[in-house]
C-alpha cells in the first residue's frame, strides 16, 4: 500500500475514518516508520493548534501588535475640548497615536497626533545607562517624545504645498498633541499603480520639490519611503513624518540607526553614521527605481543581507527589468543610488533639476560611476589593441591619432562650464541677446558714412564695445565665471571683424584698390548711392584673418565650440546674402523649380532606401543633393508670383470650383508667397519628425538640418511681408510682428532647448533692425550707439539680476 | 519586525551599547510586561511606567552579571523583576487608586488571589508573545497562500471544502498547509526560547 495522503492522517487524528479505513491505516502505520513519524508530528501539532485557538482571533492579528491603548477616543476627546471632535483612531506608532478629527471652528478634517507621555521615573535610570547618552536620550518613550516635538517644530517651519501642514501644537497637563493637515490618500507606490511613466514622474517631481524645500531649510528627512508620502485623489503627494528628521546639513551620529532598511543609504547603516542631504537623495533614488520598475533595488528580506547589498552591491539595471525605460532616466536613478554620498546628487533640488533637464529635451550628463568605470576599462582595453594594430601597421598614423582622440574624449569628464554655456537658460538667453544687440548696433555703423561725425570718432562705439567685451570676458574667466566669460568673449569675437573693418574703412587704412564683389556695377552703384560704407577686399581679408585668429585664440583658451559655430554662421550669412540677391530671382522660375522638385524628392527617397539597406556611402550624397534640391525648389515656388495651389494644378483648365476656393482663401496672388514659406516650414518640421523616427545616423543628421530649416522659413515669411504689404496697417503688423515673433523664438527656445529657434530668432531680430534702420534711422548716429549701449546694459543686467536674486534668497533663508 | 531569538537579543545586549539593540530588546519584552501589569489591574499609564522600569532594572542586573542563562529561563527572571516593580509601584499608590470598583468593594489585592495565579497570568502573557512572534515570522517565511489556508482552516475553523474552493487548491493541499505551518511554528518556538 502507498503512503496515505495528509488528508487521511488528518481524518485519523480527528477520528473520521471508517472501520475499514482505520484497520487499513493502522496496518500501514506498523510497516511504515515515516508515516508513524508524521502521525506523531500531527499529534504535537494538534496540541499547539489548541493553544493557538485558546488565544483566539487576537493572535493572527498580532502582526499589528500594539501596546495597551493609552488614549481611547473618549480620552482623546477629553483633552481636546470642543474645538476638535475625534472621529476615529487611524494609527499608532512609537511616538504616539493618531486620530482623525473635525475642526469644528474651521470645519475641516484634521489629523491629531497624541504624543506618549514621559515616564515618571527617569531618576531610576541605572548609572550604567546614564553614562551613555544614546540610552538615556533614546530610550523608546523619552526619545519618541522629543522626536515628536521636533517633528512638529520642523514641520511647522516648512510651508510647502507638498508637505503636510502643522496647524497647532497643544499641551494640556502632561498630554501633548499636534494638529496636522488631514491627508486622505494612498502611499506613493500604491498610488502610482497603473499610471503612465509621465504621470508618475509628475508626482515624483512634486515629492522632490517638497524634499528640496526641506533641504533648503537645512532639514534632512532621513525616512523617505512610500508610506511617508501620501498621494491624494488629485494626484498631489504630501510628505509626512519628519519624526526623525535632522535640522542640520551634515551630522555624525555614532551608533544610531534611524530609518527604514530598504530605503537607507550606505552611510546611514555603517558606523559612524553620517547624515547628508544626499542621504535623502539615496532614498529618493530607491523611490525612483520603484517608479521605473515597480520593484525595490535591493529586494533582500533578511536585514543582514539587505545591509550588505546596500553597502557593496549594485542594483540590477532598471532597463533589464523594464525594457522601455529611457536610458537617461536609468542613469539619473543609478546616480542617485551611488554608494558614496559625494557621487550622488548633493540634494533633492539637483536631482529634480536633472529630471527637468531630461523632460526639457536636454542632454543628461549623469553617468553612474559603475557604468563609467566599465567604459574606462573597455577604453583601456581598446587602446591597448589600437597600439598593437598601429605597431603592426594595420592603422595609419592619422587613423591611430583620430581614434586615440575619440577615446580620450570619451573618458575625459565633461566640462560643466561649456555644458552650462551651451544650455539655453533664461539668463543665458538674455546674455546672448544683449551681445547680439551690441553686434547689430556695431553692424549698423556700416549703413552710412556718417559725414556729420569726425572721421576719427566714427568707429569709436564699436571699438569701445569690443574693448568692454574683451576686458569683462577675461575678467570673468579669471573669476571662474566661465559661463559669463563665454558670453562676453563670444560677443567680442563677433565684434572683432566688424570693428576692424569699420576702423580700416573709416580711417582709410589699406584703402581699396578695387572692390571685393567682382561685379563692378554693384560696387559702383553702392558708391553712388552713398548709403553704405564701402570696404575694400584687402580690408575684408585683414579683418577676416584677425577674426579667424581671434576665434582660434578664444577656442583654445575656453575650449568652447561656440566661437567656431558663431564664426561659421556669420561667414555663411555673409555669403548667403549675396547668393539671394544675385541668384534666385533672376534665373529661376517656379515652373523650372516644379520640374526639378519631384526628381529631387526621388533622390531623397532613394537615399533613404539605400541607407535602410546599409549602403550608407551611396545614400549620403543622394540625400544631401535631394534635400538641397527640395529646399531650393520649394523656396522658389514659394517666392514665385503664382499661388501654391495653382502650381499644384499647373494646367490652365482648372475646374471653376477649385479656382473659386483658391481665390477665396488667397485673396490675391501676392499672399501666396507668405503661405508658401509657412507651408515649407511646416513640411520641414514634418520631414524632421519622420527622419527622427528612423534611428539611422544619416537620418538623424537630416532631421537636424530640417530642424533648422523649419523656424528659418517661418520667420522668412514675416521678412517677405516687406515685398507684399500695401496698407499702413499691414506695414505696422510687419514692423511689430517680426521683432515680436523673433523675440518669441529667442525666449521660447529656453523651454525645450531649441537652438534652431534661438538662432532663427536672432536672425529675425537682425532682419528687423536692418529694416528699421534702412527705413527710419539711417541718418542718426545715435541709433547704432544706443543699440550698442542697450546691448551692453542688457548683458550686465542679465549677469547681475540672477546674482541679486540669489543674494535675496540667501538673506531670506538667513 | 525582524525575527530575532531571545539568545540573540541577550548576546547583542551584552556585546553592544547601541540604541538599536536596546530598542530591539524593549520591542521584544516590553509588551509582555505592560499586558501583565494591566492584567494585574494597573492603569495604562502606570503599566507603561512599570514596563519601562522593569526593562531598566533588568538591564542593570544583566550587565552586572546577575542573570545567568544556564540557571533559568529569561521568562522566569523577567517575571521576578516585573513582579517586584509592579508591587513597589502599587506601594506608592494612594489607596483609592487600588480600588478597582468601589461599589462592590473589590480592591487591587482582591484581584490577586495568590502567587500561583500571578505566575499563571505572566506565563499566559509570555506564551502569547512567543506565539505571536512565531506566527509573524511564519507568515513572513511561508508562501502567502499556504499561510492563508492555515489561517482559514486551522485558526478560523472554516470548513476544508470552502477553503479549498476559495483558494483554488485541493483538500489535501489545505491539510498539508496546516501541517507545514504548525511544524514550522514549533521549530520557531524552540528557536525563540
Amino acid at each position: 500500500m502507498n503512503c496515505p495522503e495528509q488528508e487521511v492522517i488528518e481524518h485519523y487524528m480527528s477520528g473520521e475514518l471508517t472501520d475499514v479505513e482505520l484497520t487499513e491505516f493502522k496496518t500501514h502505520l506498523q510497516a511504515c516508520p515515516a508515516c508513524k513519524a508524521k502521525v506523531a508530528e500531527a499529534d504535537t501539532n494538534e496540541r499547539l493548534l489548541t493553544e493557538l485557538r485558546t488565544f483566539g482571533k487576537q493572535i493572527p492579528q498580532a502582526s499589528k501588535y500594539s501596546n495597551t491603548e493609552v488614549a481611547t477616543i473618549d480620552r482623546a476627546q477629553s483633552f481636546l475640548g470642543d474645538r476638535y471632535r475625534v472621529i476615529r483612531k487611524v494609527g499608532e506608532g512609537a511616538a504616539g497615536q493618531v486620530f482623525q478629527a473635525i475642526d469644528t471652528v474651521l470645519e475641516r478634517l484634521v489629523a491629531i497626533k497624541f504624543l506618549r507621555q514621559k515616564p515618571k521615573h527617569d531618576a531610576k535610570v541605572p548609572d550604567v545607562c546614564k553614562n551613555r547618552e544614546v540610552f538615556t536620550r533614546k530610550s523608546p518613550v523619552d526619545g519618541a517624545d522629543s522626536e515628536a516635538w521636533r517633528e512638529a517644530r520642523l514641520m511647522s517651519q516648512l510651508n510647502h504645498p507638498n508637505i503636510a501642514q502643522v496647524y497647532e501644537i497643544g499641551e494640556l497637563g502632561a498630554q501633548r498633541f499636534i494638529v496636522m493637515e488631514w491627508v486622505d490618500g494612498l502611499p506613493l507606490t500604491e498610488a502610482w499603480k497603473g499610471l503612465q511613466l509621465q504621470q508618475r514622474l509628475r508626482i515624483y517631481l512634486s515629492v522632490l520639490d517638497a524634499v528640496a524645500a526641506a533641504h533648503r531649510r537645512n532639514i534632512i528627512h532621513r525616512d523617505i519611503k512610500p508610506s511617508n508620502i501620501l498621494v491624494t485623489s488629485e494626484q498631489k503627494p504630501k510628505v509626512l513624518d519628519f519624526g526623525i528628521a535632522l535640522e542640520t546639513l551634515e551630522r555624525i551620529e555614532e551608533g544610531v540607526y534611524r530609518g527604514t532598511p530598504s530605503y537607507s543609504a550606505p552611510e546611514q547603516i555603517s558606523p559612524p553614521v553620517k547624515i547628508y542631504p544626499a542621504t535623502d537623495v539615496f532614498a529618493l533614488g530607491v523611490l525612483f527605481y520603484e517608479l521605473l520598475t515597480d520593484t525595490l533595488p535591493f529586494p533582500q528580506t533578511d536585514a543582514k543581507e539587505l545591509f550588505q547589498a546596500i553597502r557593496s552591491e549594485y542594483p540590477e539595471l532598471p532597463s533589464a527589468i523594464q525594457e522601455k525605460i529611457p536610458i537617461p532616466l536609468q542613469n539619473i536613478c543609478l546616480k542617485a543610488l551611488e554608494k558614496e554620498p559625494q557621487k550622488r546628487y548633493p540634494n533633492a533640488q539637483s536631482l529634480s533639476d536633472e529630471i527637468h533637464r531630461y523632460l526639457g529635451g536636454e542632454k543628461i550628463w549623469s553617468r553612474p560611476s559603475f557604468l563609467t568605470d566599465k567604459v574606462h576599462q573597455e577604453v583601456f582595453y581598446h587602446r591597448q589593441k589600437l597600439k598593437v594594430w598601429h605597431d603592426n601597421e594595420l592603422l595609419t598614423e592619422k587613423e591611430f591619432d583620430k581614434l586615440e582622440g575619440i577615446y580620450e574624449r570619451m573618458i575625459s569628464p565633461p566640462d560643466l562650464s561649456i555644458i552650462e554655456a551651451r544650455k539655453l537658460s533664461l539668463s543665458q538667453v538674455c546674455l546672448y541677446l544683449g551681445g547680439w544687440v551690441v553686434v547689430l548696433g556695431s553692424f549698423v555703423l556700416f549703413y552710412k558714412n556718417w559725414e556729420q561725425i569726425p572721421r576719427g570718432w566714427r568707429p569709436m562705439p564699436a571699438i569701445v564695445a569690443t574693448a568692454v567685451m574683451v576686458i569683462f570676458g577675461i575678467a570673468m574667466w579669471y573669476r571662474n565665471e566661465s559661463r559669463l566669460s563665454v558670453g562676453f568673449l563670444a560677443t567680442a569675437n563677433l565684434l572683432i571683424p566688424i570693428t576692424i573693418l569699420l576702423t580700416l574703412a573709416q580711417w582709410e587704412i589699406l584703402s581699396p584698390a578695387y572692390y571685393p564683389w567682382g561685379e563692378e556695377s554693384i560696387a559702383e552703384g553702392l558708391r553712388k548711392s552713398k548709403s553704405y560704407l564701402i570696404v575694400g577686399n584687402v580690408q575684408l581679408f585683414t579683418s577676416s584673418l584677425c577674426w579667424f585668429v581671434a576665434s582660434l585664440v578664444f577656442l583654445r583658451t575656453t575650449r568652447s565650440s561656440i566661437f567656431l559655430v558663431f564664426s561659421i554662421i556669420a561667414f555663411l550669412a555673409w555669403l548667403s546674402t549675396y547668393y539671394i540677391i544675385s541668384g534666385m530671382e533672376d534665373w529661376t522660375t517656379d515652373i523650372v523649380a516644379g520640374r526639378y522638385l519631384f526628381p529631387h524628392i526621388g533622390l531623397l527617397i532613394l537615399g533613404v532606401i539605400l541607407d535602410r539597406h546599409r549602403y550608407v556611402k551611396y545614400a549620403w550624397p543622394l540625400c544631401v543633393v535631394g534635400l538641397a534640391g527640395i529646399v531650393i525648389c520649394l523656396s522658389i515656388i514659394a517666392r514665385s508670383d503664382k499661388t501654391l495651389f495653382f502650381w499644384l494644378w499647373p494646367t490652365e483648365n482648372i475646374p471653376e470650383w477649385y479656382g473659386k476656393i483658391i481665390m477665396t482663401i488667397m485673396e490675391g496672388q501676392k499672399d501666396a508667397e507668405l503661405l508658401g514659406f509657412v507651408c515649407n516650414g511646416i513640411v520641414y518640421f514634418c520631414l524632421a519628425h519622420i527622419c527622427r523616427l528612423q534611428a539611422t545616423r544619416l537620418q538623424r543628421g537630416l532631421a537636424q538640418v530640417l530642424n533648422w530649416l523649419g523656424p528659418i522659413h517661418i520667420l522668412a515669411t514675416l521678412r517677405m511681408l516687406d515685398g507684399v504689404v500695401e496698407s499702413e496697417t499691414r506695414e505696422l503688423i510687419y514692423r511689430i510682428l517680426l521683432p515680436i515673433a523673433s523675440l518669441g523664438f529667442v525666449f521660447g527656445s529656453v523651454a525645450r532647448q531649441m537652438k534652431s529657434f534661438f538662432f532663427s530668432g536672432l536672425a529675425g531680430i537682425a532682419a528687423a533692425v536692418h529694416k528699421f534702420t534702412v527705413e527710419h534711422l539711417d541718418k542718426s548716429f545715435a541709433w547704432p550707439v544706443s543699440l550698442i549701449i542697450t546691448g551692453i546694459v542688457w548683458m550686465f543686467v542679465s549677469w547681475l539680476v540672477p546674482r541679486w536674486k540669489a543674494n535675496q534668497a540667501l538673506k531670506r533663508k538667513g | 519586525m525582524q525575527w530575532v531569538t531571545t539568545t540573540q537579543v541577550l548576546e547583542e545586549l551584552k556585546a553592544s551599547n547601541e540604541a538599536q539593540v536596546w530598542r530591539r530588546f524593549c520591542d521584544h519584552f516590553r509588551p509582555v510586561v505592560v499586558n501583565f501589569a494591566r492584567h494585574l489591574g494597573l492603569s495604562a499609564t502606570d503599566a507603561e511606567d512599570a514596563a519601562q522600569e522593569t526593562m531598566v532594572e533588568f538591564l542593570k542586573a544583566f550587565r552586572d552579571g546577575k542573570y545567568d542563562r544556564q540557571k533559568g529561563r529569561l521568562s522566569n527572571w523577567l517575571f521576578g523583576v516585573a513582579r517586584r516593580v509592579i508591587l513597589n509601584l502599587r506601594g506608592h499608590q494612594p489607596l483609592e487608586r487600588l480600588v478597582a470598583d468601589k461599589t462592590t468593594g473589590t480592591s487591587f489585592w482582591d484581584l490577586i488571589q495568590d502567587d500561583h495565579s500571578i505566575k499563571h497570568s505572566w506565563e499566559t502573557q509570555w506564551r502569547q508573545m512567543v506565539l505571536t512572534k512565531c506566527l509573524e515570522q511564519a507568515r513572513r517565511e511561508l508562501d502567502s497562500k499556504v499561510f492563508e489556508a492555515f489561517e482559514l482552516y486551522a485558526l478560523s475553523e472554516t470548513p476544508v471544502d470552502e477553503v479549498a474552493q476559495l483558494l483554488k487548491m485541493s483538500r489535501n493541499a489545505v491539510y498539508i498547509a496546516k501541517s507545514r505551518v504548525l511544524s514550522r511554528l514549533r521549530q520557531l518556538e524552540r528557536q525563540f526560547e
